[in-house]
């Protein structure tokens, strides 16, 4: 259970440092209260609190990169701790009324430790529009981390459909068009078995990468499923989304690849399909667009046959 | 010879190894797949270390469980045939026909596929495979890596893309697209059994350069390694066989035991090691033959009735809903 704590000893040892040096000052200065003077109650419910406020500090540096963000939750949650740390000593250790500094110690403790939090929290939501403008392109309305593809710093299928259904249900309400894009990574099992799976989860990764750099932020990527990516691309005209489409497969190609070890060079190909949301259904779009994808494959294999 | 479910005959260097590889690719602790099995990480890529298929199902429920994204269901199954090298791939790539390759491949499943075990039955036309014992709920993830280890097999074998109809047993899921990117238009939801149906007249023939040598040769390297092993087949694929070939009579518990000469308690045993039992063999064996009869050579449910010797036709669809739990058609 105490595993987490030594992960960051650093941290934790000025926690425990301090708890330590109250405790101390408490046992200096008091005198251990009778056991009929303890309310179990209050015990449990402020003891509970401390240790849920040492399980947020362990998150937030768990969970965040150091930064001048961190280091203020990483106080203000210390803070609050003492803060509580001390009223749980106040349970078991009696603190003579002549002595002003425990209720000065505890008075302050409290507040200094909201007000470095709430700085925190505004620097805080400060990161989150900075990082969300990043984001813009590979997340549309709403945010729900379940949804995010592992291998691509993309959303999978399932956000896709949500966010298409949005944008269906918003536009009986306007006159928006919506198209879809899905783009197929050519021989991306060839890469595997050439280069190992590694190299292949790096191309898609970078794919998705540069797909997201190259659309608009109205727009929006996922990772389908493979090698597919699908796209929503928002009141545009069928001749613009061509381009798009066009400009994004020169990207695509023009990009170059290096395995790890022994620094091989390769390109990669790709597909591309298109298609106007007519339907209702986001399931029926993608079928749509994954029966187009394959009829083109059928046409190209047929050409190339009779050459 | 037959094998059980509880021996220790696959080597932690294939399947495991790679259901650890695919955690480590979703930044899963690989501890977590091999809690409840006797495996360390340290040994796995041990040569003498095997689990038993028991545990490697035990891991794979524990991927399922540690890994919600549902794309790990087919990549485990194209994977570990992507990452596979053994004979029993060979003798299926130089196999005469589909219908030679499915039967190579339900022959030497242990190498292919050892999480489910899989039975074939074949007409001129068609061919469609099932997995024993797969009906239930919780297994469905067992059958996508399964139907997705075949299709690898046979797209890597034929290189081309065969007209294949996949059947499951439970409604569609949302990840539908998962379906449609690994498997392919083909698939089919809320069906009776899981199986896989393929159109043999699609199939063309063979690669030209093949050899019937070779198609021998290679099969007879992989038979030897498995007669070696003493893998030849699973002891509910025996079961299963029994059944088949006495299913006008519908034998019962004794006689199947008696067949196998092992006492009752013994029979009851094993067949609970493998988690059914002989009541659950033998509606299996008549659901599968009632379908197969009914797709493969197109019979009605009078002529099924017959062939399995039910004399009423009312008694046998009260039967058949017994056996699939829904009403039949």
């Amino acid at each position: 259970m105490l595993k987490p704590f030594f992960y960051y000893p650093r941290h934790f040892l000025l926690v425990l440092i301090m708890a330590i040096a109250c405790l101390a000052f408490f046992m200096l200065s008091g005198n251990f209260k009778a056991h009929s003077e303890i309310q179990v109650i209050d015990v449990i419910g402020e003891g509970l609190a401390c240790l849920l406020t040492l399980l947020w500090i362990y998150l937030i540096l768990k969970s965040r990169p150091r930064g001048y963000v961190t280091r203020y939750f990483y106080w203000g949650l210390t803070f609050v701790f003492l803060a509580l740390w001390m009223d749980v000593l106040d349970e078991f250790i009696a603190i003579p009324k002549t002595l002003v500094w425990d209720d000065l110690l505890e008075s302050f403790t409290t507040p200094i430790g909201f007000i470095v939090l709430t700085i925190a929290m505004v620097n805080w939501h400060k990161e989150q529009l900075v990082l969300s403008r990043k984001l813009q392109t590979k997340e549309h309305v709403f945010r729900d981390h379940r949804l995010f593809d592992a291998i691509t710093p993309l959303a999978d299928a399932q956000y896709f459909k949500q966010q298409l259904q949005h944008e269906i249900n918003q536009r009986h309400h306007s006159a928006k068009n919506i198209h879809l894009m899905m783009i197929n990574i050519k021989d991306l099992s060839a890469i595997n078995r050439e280069f190992g799976f590694d190299t292949g989860n790096q191309v898609l990764s970078v794919i998705a990468q540069t797909i997201s750099l190259n659309i608009r932020p109205c727009d929006l990527v996922c990772r389908l499923a493979g090698d597919k990516f699908i796209l929503m691309l928002l009141d545009l005209a069928d001749a613009q989304v061509e381009i798009m489409a066009r400009e994004l497969q020169k990207c695509i190609q023009s990009q170059i690849f290096y395995t790890h070890q022994d620094f091989q060079k390769f390109n990669i190909d790709c597909h591309y399909t298109i298609s106007e949301v007519q339907q209702d259904s986001p399931a029926t779009e993608i079928q749509k667009l994954y029966k187009q994808m394959k009829h083109q494959q059928i046409i190209k294999l047929r050409t190339r046959m009779s050459v | 010879m037959s094998y059980q479910n509880d021996q220790l005959i696959l080597p932690t260097y294939l399947a495991p190894a790679l259901l650890i590889d695919l955690a480590e690719m979703y930044g899963v602790n690989p501890n977590r797949i091999l809690k409840g099995t006797p495996v360390f990480i340290e040994g796995l890529i041990s040569v003498n270390q095997c689990v038993s298929v028991e545990q490697l199902i035990h891991m794979i429920r524990n991927l399922h469980e540690s890994i919600v994204h549902p794309e790990v269901q087919f990549l485990f199954g194209q994977r570990y045939i992507e990452t596979l090298t053994h004979p029993a791939l060979n003798a299926i790539a130089y196999s005469q026909n589909i219908k030679e390759a499915i039967q190579r491949y339900v022959e030497f499943h242990i190498y292919l596929s050892p999480w489910l075990t899989p039975v074939a039955y074949y007409s001129d036309h068609k061919i469609i495979l099932f997995w024993l014992n797969s009906q239930e709920r919780h297994a469905t993830s067992l059958v996508i890596s399964a139907m997705t280890a075949v299709r690898t097999i046979l797209l890597n074998s034929t290189q081309e893309e065969l007209k294949m109809n996949y059947h499951f047993v439970g409604a569609e899921p949302e990840f539908i697209e998962q379906f449609w990117e690994h498997l392919g238009e083909n698939i089919q939801f809320n069906s009776l059994v899981n199986a896989i149906q393929i159109d043999i007249q699609e199939c063309t023939q063979k690669q030209n350069y093949q050899t019937s040598a070779m198609r021998q040769a290679y099969y007879h390297q992989a038979k030897v390694l498995q007669q070696q092993s003493g893998l030849e087949q699973s002891f509910l694929q025996e079961v299963h066989h029994f059944l088949i070939r006495n299913i006008h009579q519908a034998p019962n518990l004794e006689e199947c035991a008696e067949y196998f000469q092992i006492s009752i308690a013994s029979f009851k045993r094993r067949l609970n090691k493998h988690n059914t039992s002989y009541q659950q063999m033998l509606d299996q064996a008549r659901l599968f033959t009632s379908i197969q009869l009914k797709t493969l050579f197109a019979y009605n449910d009078e002529q099924v009735a017959d062939y399995l010797n039910i004399n009423d036709i009312h008694n046998f669809r009260r039967a058949f809903k017994r056996w699939s739990n829904v009403v039949v058609s």
